[in-house]
């Protein structure tokens, strides 16, 4: 029965063969290469809670008279994206559930893509020849975000609003074309009826289509290219050992798949994101004007925020024309950041001059240099994030916000240089050692030989040390 | 093609006299981590604890280190006021032990006196806020706050305070209500009357009017969800649901601290229900699960972060390991 | 944990899912915390049922695979600049017609951004005025007058010119300060009313509504990111990242008392932007 049907698919588009080559593929076994399949779990669970949203959400912003079972709520005038987002909330059975699934899985994604990026970076595994794939990850990572922007933003709740406001006032900030801009994008001032249907389609159609074709390119080259590995015995640059595809290797990613789902579920179960109904309507006559204390995007948007909060009150003004710092702080700071981010493995390159193919991963205390660089970026952001919480963690610990926010602008500059020179030189220490940085005490690692022996591994790694190109077996390209 | 058996490709082998170098440089490097927490953690509680001028209130001063202030009744000689007050009378409940407080009243009985208010104003008020409640410096003057100003400070434990803060925190109060009611009358009588304690019937009032209020009038400071927030300078916001309905009411009338003032004008006694009613429902529990606290974005991605991806983590941690 | 629980983790999935349709189906409103936790439950269950099974019933023989060769050879690359070369030259040899070409796909292209411009209008003079004018009364949430003694000193309100949908733009914060410690800008002495001064809601940071107001300082402080405004000086910006002071709504009052605006705002309310300086001539 299965040889007849797979015989007739066969013949028609030559399956066999393609599938014999393929699921024989091995692949490296270590726990953090599944930061990436982690990420992708959580966008697949973005995605089918999304389109279950998109049945029930109405993107306009036509005028209705709230009628549900919200008592506070009854009465009030508010905009349809508003009401159908309240209702799917409070009447739709399951539907909170979903909404909160789509909530948190979208902040889950990118964080767990930051991890992945991290891990990415700090491992060198962005080297030639995967410099392009590299890339390819910062600009999901930037879709992704904008993508969460609209996203919150198409609910027209208070503080969703208030956070429509703010990217309105960037986008106006920019030198000449600032107001045509703002304009041009929003359609109109910040509380234009055009914005919600225009942020409907780019957040369900327009970037998650982007996103998809560059993830399904993204995942082609990991295939293609292979997976970089770790040193380890008989590990070469030119050979991948690891476990085969089918079948363990296929069903601890399934596994994987299902766990990540089950722990977004459980969160979207038992705690609340986003409870939009509290916040009430933005943009209505019931409120105009309103606004909430702990007004903060959600986290990933919330750097550029920690910066808005950074920079002192300055403002460029040159004959009547303005520069507002929130132009630097906004716009500026994004852009070198991602640009940067974009550019690392060509930056990188400027100084190592390296053109070999790196099919072996660095472990971060092997290049102290970029391990540090690394560390000194991620305090950076730590700073800037800590920011953008000031008054929430000036209530919280019962500090005036005023004294944390001059604390993290001497911070912003002085914790990123400690924190370069502290890891290079621990990365130092730790060069030439295979301690691993939480490991009690020395280690001794019984191998077993194919034979069914045990042999003690050999402490020696240069003849599958990629940083020892004279050793190497098959030459990398030089 | 091989096969190979082997429990760890990694090559986790040992090079020892390097490997104890390397440890040692991270074992100084968490070490020196560790005392800068300690010492953040340190800063952290001696802040907390120094008593903090109420007259660095002044928009001058901006969110400078706080200042001690020299007053008579500041904790050091809280016993000058009545030495005859026994600790161990303080009910058990109290935030901090007895010792700590500027004021410890005797009991919670009404002095046996014609004027019980005077008697107990004299000994827990008078020394910052002055025999004629004329206030002193960095302390206000009582002079015409009236009645609901005196029941929401000391129903709310905020007066007699610990200690001199800029704003001090709600505690379970040192007096009974009756002693409360002698101190409010004897204040409104003596140094002029001001809003009177509000009567609230918050049964019939209407939810969205009250949320309307919310949003344009208490929001910008509590939050949307009442949980309060940071107003700078070491002012807060409180949250809003933990306090009764009558103390929410006294609040919008009198505008304790930093907060303005909502006369009748401004809303009327229907529209103090209306408002009333909606804090008292924000208390109530959310369809969407644990609040997290309600402050919005900020612990969501905390939670997102360290419960969400950690678990997922130690997940994908756990499928890695070898059997 | 061992392959004896894989059963078990089954098991656990087939309840929970059970439990989810039984949650859904037999409860009038459903529950939240019950659908997310059977759910989820139904998921880890199989989960951890999948891994366990792969991590003790499943080979973990480890294989070495060789990488493929990414690059070609010399010969297949001269081959490819071969191909390359040979059409481009097909087409160059006709030069001007090949320039012609690029020209029209040049010009096409350039055509087919004037669509996007339909996208957003000009803002024109959107940005310099708002709804205030000349006489308007204050009027509150609720459509109330607003008379000179309806704060005391203070209090706040938020305020909108009557007669027009409220909006974020023109919100304005009446505010009852002392009189004698006011100190008002140069030019705006006559701006207030018996201690009533207004300054726009709109933060001249990036346009949050400023309405945290610390009446003990006389200070408002903006929600976003804690820029500080001393309304006794003018709304100057005392900490934080705004750059501006609030701009001030001069104020009168009129025969029954009311207070009214003298005029509209005299600059440009909320965040600055590039031309904030130069009005648009009235079109």
């Amino acid at each position: 029965m299965f040889r007849n049907f797979s015989r007739s698919v066969d013949q028609r588009f030559g399956t066999a063969k393609f599938a014999n080559s393929q699921l024989k593929k091995v692949f490296p076994d270590h726990w953090s290469f599944m930061l990436g399949e982690v990420t992708l779990y959580c966008f697949i669970v973005v995605l089918v809670t999304g389109v279950y949203l998109t049945f029930f959400f109405e993107p306009s912003t036509r005028e209705v008279i709230y009628n549900g079972s919200y008592e506070p709520l009854k009465g009030v005038p508010m905009t349809a994206a508003y009401e159908s987002a309240v209702n799917l909330s409070l009447e739709v059975k399951g539907g909170l559930v979903m909404r909160q699934m789509h909530h948190w899985s979208a902040l889950l994604f990118v964080a767990a893509m930051v991890v992945h990026m991290a891990r990415v970076f700090f491992t060198g595994a962005y080297r030639k020849p995967r410099e392009v794939n590299w890339v390819f990850g910062v600009v999901l990572l930037i879709l992704s975000m904008f993508n969460g922007l609209l996203g919150y933003s198409l609910l027209e709740d208070l503080l969703s609003g208030t956070g429509l406001r703010v990217a309105h006032s960037i986008l106006l900030s920019i030198p000449f074309i600032g107001p045509d801009m703002a304009w041009l994008v929003f359609g109109g001032p910040f509380d234009s009826p055009t914005l919600i249907p225009r942020f409907y389609v780019l957040h369900v159609l327009l970037l998650p289509a982007a996103i998809i074709a560059l993830l399904a390119v993204h995942l082609f080259l990991v295939w293609y290219q292979k997976h970089t590995q770790y040193r380890g015995p008989r590990r070469t640059n030119n050979n991948v050992v690891g476990l085969r595809i089918l079948p363990t290797f296929a069903a601890k990613a399934i596994g994987l798949m299902f766990l990540v789902t089950g722990v977004i579920a459980i969160i979207s179960g038992l705690a609340q994101i986003n409870p939009i109904w509290e916040f009430g309507p933005f943009n209505s006559t019931f409120m105009a004007g309103a606004v909430t204390s702990a007004a903060q995007p959600d986290w990933y948007m919330s750097w550029l925020d920690g910066m808005l909060r950074l920079i002192p009150g300055w403002e460029t003004r040159i004959g009547g024309y303005v520069i507002p710092n929130y132009f630097w702080g906004g716009l500026v700071f994004a852009g070198v950041v991602f640009i940067g981010m974009g550019a690392w493995p060509w930056i990188e390159n400027r100084y190592v001059k390296d053109n070999r193919i790196h099919n072996i991963a660095d472990k971060p205390r092997d290049n102290p240099t970029r391990t540090a660089i690394g560390a000194a970026f991620f305090t950076l952001m730590a700073v800037i994030f800590t920011a953008t919480a000031n008054d929430v963690l000036a209530t919280f610990f019962h500090v005036p916000p005023e004294n944390i926010t001059w604390f993290l602008r001497v911070a912003l500059f002085v914790a990123p240089v400690i924190v370069f020179f502290a890891t290079r030189w621990i990365c130092r220490g730790l060069q030439g050692t295979d301690a691993h940085p939480a490991s009690p005490g020395p280690s001794h690692t019984v191998m077993r030989t194919p034979d069914g022996g045990f042999e003690f591994a050999h402490g020696d790694h240069s003849h599958d040390d990629d940083q020892a190109p004279h050793e190497d077996p098959e030459g990398t390209k030089a | 093609m091989k096969t190979d058996h082997s429990d760890n490709l990694h090559g986790q082998t040992s090079a020892p006299e390097s490997a104890g170098k390397g440890r040692a440089k991270l074992a100084t490097a968490f070490s020196a981590f560790a005392l800068l927490i300690a010492a953040a953690i340190g800063a952290y509680f001696m802040s907390a604890t120094v008593p903090v001028s109420a007259a660095s209130e002044s928009h001058s001063s901006g969110g400078e280190a706080p200042k001690h202030v020299d007053l008579p009744g500041s904790k050091d000689n809280a016993k000058d006021i009545d030495p005859k007050v026994g600790v161990d009378e303080v009910p058990d409940d109290i935030v901090g032990s007895g010792k700590e407080n500027l004021y410890v009243p005797d009991g919670r009985s009404v002095p046996k006196s014609s004027e019980p208010g005077k008697v107990l104003y004299e000994q827990g008020c008078s020394t910052c806020h002055g025999v004629n409640g004329e206030g002193s410096k960095g302390v206000p003057s009582l002079q015409g706050v009236g009645k609901a100003s005196v029941d929401f400070y000391m129903g709310t434990g905020r007066m007699p305070p610990k200690s001199i803060v800029v704003q001090a925190p709600r505690r379970v109060p040192l007096f009974s209500q009756e002693q409360i009611d002698a101190v409010a009358d004897y204040v409104s009588t003596t140094f002029g009357g001001g809003p009177e304690i509000p009567e609230i019937d918050p049964h019939n009032a209407d939810l969205s009017r009250g949320m309307q209020l919310y949003a344009n009038n208490c929001a910008q400071c509590h939050n949307s969800a009442g949980s309060g927030g940071s107003l700078g300078r070491g002012h807060n916001a409180p949250r809003v649901f933990q306090a009764t309905p009558v103390e929410v009411a006294e609040a919008v009338r009198t505008g304790p601290g930093a907060m303005p003032k909502f006369n009748e004008e401004t809303f009327d006694k229907e529209q103090l229900n209306d408002l009333v009613a909606y804090v008292d429902h924000l208390g109530d529990e959310s369809p969407g699960g644990l609040k997290l606290g309600s402050t919005g974005p900020v612990p969501e991605g905390y939670f997102a972060w360290f419960i969400g991806l950690g678990a997922m983590l130690l997940f994908a941690r756990w499928i890695g390991t070898k059997v | 944990m061992n392959e004896r629980w894989i059963a078990p983790a089954f098991i656990v999935a087939i309840a929970s899912a059970i439990g989810l349709m039984v949650v859904y189906g037999f409860t009038s409103h459903g529950n939240t915390q019950l659908e997310g936790l059977f759910f989820g439950l139904a998921f880890l269950g199989i989960g951890v049922a999948i891994v366990l099974w792969s991590k003790h019933l499943m080979p973990h023989e480890q294989v070495i695979q060789e990488r493929h060769e990414m690059e070609s050879s010399e010969e297949e690359n001269d081959k490819f600049e071969e191909l390359v070369q040979d059409t481009v030259g097909v087409v160059t040899r006709r030069k001007f017609l090949s320039r012609l070409g690029l020209a029209s796909i040049g010009a096409l292209g350039l055509a087919a951004i004037f669509p996007l411009r339909s996208l957003g209008p000009s803002p024109r003079d959107a940005l310099f005025h708002t709804k205030w004018k000349s006489g308007a009364r204050l009027v509150d949430h609720e459509g109330d007058l607003v008379k000179a003694d309806r704060l005391q000193v203070g209090s706040i309100l938020t305020v909108f010119p009557e007669g027009e949908r409220p909006d974020d733009n023109s919100a304005t914060l009446l505010i009852r300060v002392p009189e004698n410690d006011f100190k008002p800008m140069k030019g705006t002495e006559n701006w207030a009313v018996e201690g009533n001064v207004a300054y726009s809601k709109v933060c001249t940071h990036v346009g949050c509504p400023v309405s945290l107001y610390r009446e003990t300082t006389h200070e408002l402080l903006c929600p976003c990111h804690q820029s500080t405004f001393d309304v006794l000086d003018g709304a100057r910006p005392s900490f934080g990242p705004a750059a501006r002071p609030l701009p001030q709504l001069p104020l009168a009052i009129d025969a029954e008392g009311h207070l009214i605006a003298q005029s509209d705002y005299r600059e440009p309310v909320g965040p600055g932007f590039w031309n904030r300086g130069h009005a648009p001539k009235e079109a």
